[in-house]
């Protein structure tokens, strides 16, 4: 009798344990799933353009934007963007946040050697102003990358 | 070197293996209580070491944790009793991650963690215990890097004026549920393992934050009572 009331209490003890396993095995799920869900979503990005501004360079670069620091405040709408390919070849300039993820961009399969001049209004895809913080400009040309940062101090 | 999705999936397998693993020791072992009951009344100090993976892609992807050269985060704090298996404990983690897509360039991450821990079954020296915890979260993600003052010459040329630094403070709420299973060394000393699972919500990329800056850890530490 007492060995079946033992055996039965055991058995109950089992199944609470494997109630409060399926409790936690849900939970992390749910809470996985919603991590998730919050994860950045990339809509996508504003296409940059870009003019030869001289065809001297002597080495490919990318030049320290302007104005850097950005303040809307004391005037500043658009940030200057140079950058110079040597030889004739790819150019692909990328705009990003402070996660890397993409926020505006430039890319041509064929640039001839020469100095380029950008302007980049700091906006997201849907035209509204980009919140203050650390961007990043980089220029990637073949093997050459160089990456400058944007200073946003004030754009709302 | 594993991908984002690999080191996910690294971790999900880790977790589950450490839920079976403990789930298994409680079953097996036959317990003998501590000679003290202090484990179940001290106040413990405790500190940790572990690898973080973040759940946002860009995050994971463009960053690396460095914290004196090495790819760790840690975390410390004090836990104190309020019932039979439960503790108060107050976590402070500080996580350092380097951008690998640009140089000079880092987010430093220090949060609060107030939460609450229960443990499972009694407690048996030398014998696996296993541990739930959930936390709520208050974080810094401080971005710093360095750039280039410009200004115009007289002929209306851009020039580089010198460097200067700047730094971002990004403030976070978020959670988090930790799962672990602890080891006493004796009445007032513990290891503990565990992998802590985080989110955030505010600070979201569309108002201009970082997003979510969660992700999963997994840690290893040590426990102190008195």
């Amino acid at each position: 009798m007492a060995s079946g009331i033992l055996a039965a209490y055991r058995s109950l003890q089992d199944t609470v344990w494997d109630f409060k396993m399926t409790r936690i095995a849900f939970v992390l799920a749910i809470f996985f799933l919603i991590g998730c869900s919050t994860d950045a979503v990339q809509t996508g990005s504003i296409r940059l353009n870009f003019s030869l501004k001289s065809s001297q360079p002597t080495s490919d670069s990318l030049y320290p934007v302007y104005p850097n620091p950005f303040n809307r405040v004391i005037g500043d709408t658009a940030i200057l963007i140079q950058f110079a390919i040597r030889d004739t070849g790819t150019a692909n300039v990328l705009v990003q946040n402070a996660f890397g993820d993409l926020i505006a961009n430039y890319y041509d399969s064929v640039v001839p050697a020469g100095i380029y001049l950008g302007t980049w209004y700091p906006e997201a895809s849907d035209g509204s102003r980009l919140s203050n913080g650390i961007y990043y400009v980089t220029l990637q040309n073949g093997a050459f990358i160089d990456s400058r940062l944007v200073n946003i101090q004030e754009n709302e | 070197m594993l991908s984002g999705k690999e080191q996910i999936s690294s971790g999900i397998l880790l977790a589950a293996v450490l839920l079976l693993c403990a789930w298994n020791v409680v079953y097996a072992q036959h317990p003998t209580p501590l000679s003290s009951p202090s484990e179940e009344t001290a106040t413990y100090l405790f500190a940790s070491i572990g690898g973080f993976i973040p759940t946002s892609e860009g995050y994971r992807l463009n960053f690396s944790n460095r914290f004196l050269g090495l790819p760790i985060e840690i975390s410390g704090g004090l836990m104190v009793p309020i019932g039979t298996n439960l503790f108060l404990p107050i976590t402070v983690r500080y996580d350092r991650r380097v951008a690998d897509f640009v140089t000079a360039s880092e987010v430093d991450v220090t949060s609060i963690e107030p939460g609450i821990r229960y443990f499972f079954g009694d407690a048996n020296l030398k014998e696996f215990r296993l541990f739930i915890e959930g936390e709520l979260i208050l974080a810094d993600a401080s971005m710093t890097g360095m750039y280039d003052v410009t200004g115009v010459d007289n002929t209306g040329q851009v020039i580089a004026e010198g460097t200067a630094r700047t730094q971002h403070d990004y403030y976070n709420v978020g959670a988090g549920l930790d799962l672990g299973i602890s080891y006493p060394l004796s009445a007032t000393t513990a290891l503990d393992a565990s992998v802590h699972y985080a989110f955030f919500v505010a600070s979201t990329i569309a108002s201009g934050g970082l997003g979510d800056i969660g992700g999963v850890s997994i840690a290893a530490g040590y426990r102190l009572g008195f």
